[in-house]
């Protein structure tokens, strides 16, 4: 069980920004469903609901989608539906339920870091780029790779680009709604592939070699097996780390397989 | 946290914990409908509505509340009664601990889909878990319930 000393809702991003630098204790809460159940102590639970971020804008080139958005308005968004196609339906139906949804937000999904996380791995496909208070406009993929550095900076949103962008995105899971044993997802823009695979356990990742490869036309199964090698896979209580490598094979391999059949549609 | 709200349209004003959840601050109202579960965001027992969403009041931050309109059951009028009694009419009710939370599902599902196909209904909720009754006869249940205006 969590505890919280102090409870504040800001109303400018200063003002949260400012309460987070205060001091170790204080907290940003996303949904705040993993907090809560990490039993944490928290001197000062930031909630961000009142700054008005749970917007989803289409700009010329991109679409902004504030860092306090849930999942769920993502996933009912007409206008992210018209330019992505069933992409994030696909990826968020297995995350629990329609109420869970509900809660929790894109900025959580992206700042908590989990391994295990859909929006992650679906935003690092389309080649995601946030936008932070204090640092500014920085590619997801860095932020992966630096998270600490942004421990005491607050994300105010992310922008996908909108491009012709087509991609596939699959997950293997115990059951209908479980956290995935691993997930991967595939983009095609223009002949650049980008290949990520999430829930190795760790966070997700981009497989860079097998992208380019894939760009250049090799077999499904080839990029595949070269993007599973460029990887480090884990083993935990939902699956060996054998196990994960293969599923991230058979589904990579699923998804450039389906990215072809789409371009020869379009 | 000083904060007002409103639950079922009466307006509460008051102090809540910084760590409670909405699940204890209905619980400790007097809104015994609201069931605790899993507490882990699991079975969607304790499904209620924040500004005519479905969240999850055992991990909801009750403070995140201020300001927003709650419902539990009890303020969902006589659809819930008549939603009940599809359900019971399928035999879809055993110990009816999960009802409340189901029904206020189907109910945010009715508003958004009202014409929800049997695979769009098992979607929905798939976020509720009952131990007793199966899932065929609640399923068959809230088809009749949304299709009931056809069939009158």
């Amino acid at each position: 069980m969590w505890t919280v000393k102090e409870y504040v809702m800001p109303k400018s991003i200063e003002e949260a920004c400012n309460a987070l630098n205060e001091r170790k204790g204080n907290c940003i809460l996303g949904g705040g469903i993993w907090t809560q159940m990490s039993g944490r102590h928290i001197c000062k639970a930031i909630d961000l609901s009142k700054l008005q971020l749970n917007y989803i804008d289409e700009l010329e080139d991109s679409v902004r989608i504030g860092s306090n958005c849930t999942l769920r308005e993502l996933e009912t968004n007409r206008m992210i539906s018209e330019i992505y196609g069933e992409y994030f339906q696909n990826c968020f139906k297995g995350i629990a339920g329609v109420q869970f949804r509900n809660m929790v937000t894109v900025g959580g999904s992206i700042c908590g870091c989990y391994g295990f996380s859909d929006i992650t791995a679906s935003f690092l496909c389309l080649d995601a780029k946030l936008s932070f208070y204090k640092h500014g406009i920085t590619a997801l993929s860095f932020f992966i790779n630096n998270k600490q550095s942004f421990k005491k900076d607050i994300l105010l949103y992310a922008e996908l680009p909108k491009k012709r962008n087509i991609a596939q995105y699959a997950s293997f899971r115990a059951n209908f709604n479980d956290i995935p044993i691993i997930n991967t997802a595939v983009s095609v823009d223009r002949g650049q592939y980008r290949i990520v695979i999430g829930a190795r356990p760790g966070i997700a990742q981009l497989a860079e070699k097998a992208s380019l490869a894939a760009g250049e036309g090799v077999l499904p199964e080839t990029a595949a097996m070269e993007a599973v090698e460029e990887m480090t896979f884990g083993s935990n209580m939902r699956g060996s780390k054998e196990y994960r490598k293969s599923l991230a094979e058979m589904l990579i391999c699923d998804c450039i397989r389906k990215i072809a059949v789409d371009e020869r549609v379009l | 946290m000083t904060a007002e709200l409103y639950i079922n349209d009466c307006k509460w004003k008051g102090i809540i914990e910084p760590d409670a959840t909405l699940l204890e601050f209905l619980r400790s109202n007097g809104y015994y409908s609201v069931k605790q579960g899993c507490d882990s965001c699991s079975c969607g027992i304790c499904t209620v509505w924040v500004d005519g969403f479905p969240v999850l009041s055992c991990k909801y931050p009750a403070c995140r509340a201020a300001g927003k309109r709650i419902t539990t059951i009890e303020g969902t009028g006589s659809s819930a009664n008549l939603l009940g009694m599809y359900l019971s009419a399928e035999g879809a009710e055993q110990c009816g601990y999960c009802s409340p939370g189901l029904i206020m599902t189907v109910l945010a599902l009715e508003k958004e889909n009202p014409d929800a196909s049997e695979e769009e209904v098992e979607t929905y909720l798939a976020g509720n878990l009952c131990r007793c009754s199966g899932y065929q006869l609640q399923t068959a249940g809230i088809l009749k319930y949304l299709r009931r205006k056809n069939n009158e």
